[in-house]
């Protein structure tokens, strides 16, 4: 994937991220909210439209992974793949997608209901599809 | 400051993105700096590869084994979520201003408004970067608008790649904040 600003990424990817991430939440009672940001902190694609709260997650989402990749390196893990946070109430998940050299990330934030194992491969293959489905697109 | 036995003291650079803050915070580092960037996707606000979006850090050591320990924040407002988290137990900010954006007077004001607290204690010390290629607004404008916000802090001229400018504005921010803590003692 070339560099592509928020806006173009929105116009050209939108309505395919947006798609997988309505797909994620419908077929799965315990997914609350997902969205696809840049790894500069903007919002691409979004379940449920709250734009000023998307775009606080897309910047906050944007450091944890920054910080979660330079305490990889700094700890000799090899290469970053996703942070996790757990709370009393849910939980959440912060995925690089693959095939974007990290320039794509994805979160998705489930109730404490869904088990996790069932959540991170949820997530893992909506990561999959979207990953394919921008090969595709770019071929 | 406690005199007593080697310190460890916080100190913040913030300011504008590309006004020079990881560049700063590497002119000077002693150790390998923790960088946190990412592939910048928004050229039309600083034409740049690539931006911080967590925080830089570095490590400068002083005589008595002191160690000035140096955060940079990421510059754009929506990460103003995080300069508060970075800049808890921190004692002072270098305020970074790049002249050459189309209003560095009010990019001041925007972080002088985040870091009010410093800069109400004398903390702050504001540095004005890329001012030979753009002389305006001057160093004295700079003052009046800090005259017109009752606020007393030095701002300098500075090149940030130049790790003897850095170094001066870190000694002038140790000295002011010195100076306020002996004042009230």
């Amino acid at each position: 994937m070339n560099y592509k600003n928020s806006t173009q990424l929105r116009q050209e990817h939108g309505s395919m991220l947006s798609e997988e991430l309505e797909r994620l939440t419908a077929e799965n009672e315990g997914i609350l909210a997902a969205q696809v940001c840049t790894s500069d902190g903007f919002e691409v694609a979004a379940t449920r439209r709250n734009a000023e709260s998307h775009r606080r997650l897309a910047a906050m989402v944007s450091s944890m992974q920054a910080l979660g990749a330079a305490l990889v390196e700094e700890t000799e893990l090899g290469s970053y793949r996703n942070l996790i946070i757990e709370a009393t109430e849910g939980k959440c998940i912060m995925m690089a997608i693959a095939g974007t050299r990290g320039d794509l990330l994805l979160t998705v934030v489930a109730n404490s209901q869904l088990m996790f194992g069932v959540f991170l491969v949820l997530c893992r293959n909506t990561c999959q599809a979207i990953s394919a489905r921008l090969s595709q697109l770019d071929a | 400051m406690t005199p007593e036995g080697p310190q460890e003291h916080k100190i913040l650079f913030t300011g504008t993105m590309g006004a020079g803050k990881t560049t700063a915070i590497a002119a000077v580092s002693g150790i390998k700096m923790v960088k946190t960037e990412a592939a910048n996707t928004d050229r039309g606000a600083f034409n740049k590869a690539t931006t911080t979006v967590g925080f830089d850090y570095g490590e400068v050591g002083l005589a008595g084994g002191h160690v000035l320990r140096l955060y940079g924040t990421p510059g754009q407002e929506r990460f103003s979520f995080l300069w508060k988290i970075v800049a808890r137990g921190a004692i002072g900010v270098i305020i970074l201003v790049d002249n050459s954006r189309p209003d560095p007077v009010a990019d001041l004001g925007l972080y002088l408004d985040n870091f009010k607290k410093f800069a109400e204690i004398g903390g702050v010390v504001i540095a004005v970067g890329r001012t030979e290629s753009h002389p305006k607004p001057s160093i004295e404008d700079y003052y009046q608008f800090l005259a017109g916000r009752d606020l007393m802090l030095p701002v300098f001229a500075v090149d940030v790649r130049k790790s003897e400018n850095v170094l001066m504005v870190l000694d002038v921010l140790f000295n002011m904040l010195e100076i306020s803590d002996a004042e009230s003692a």
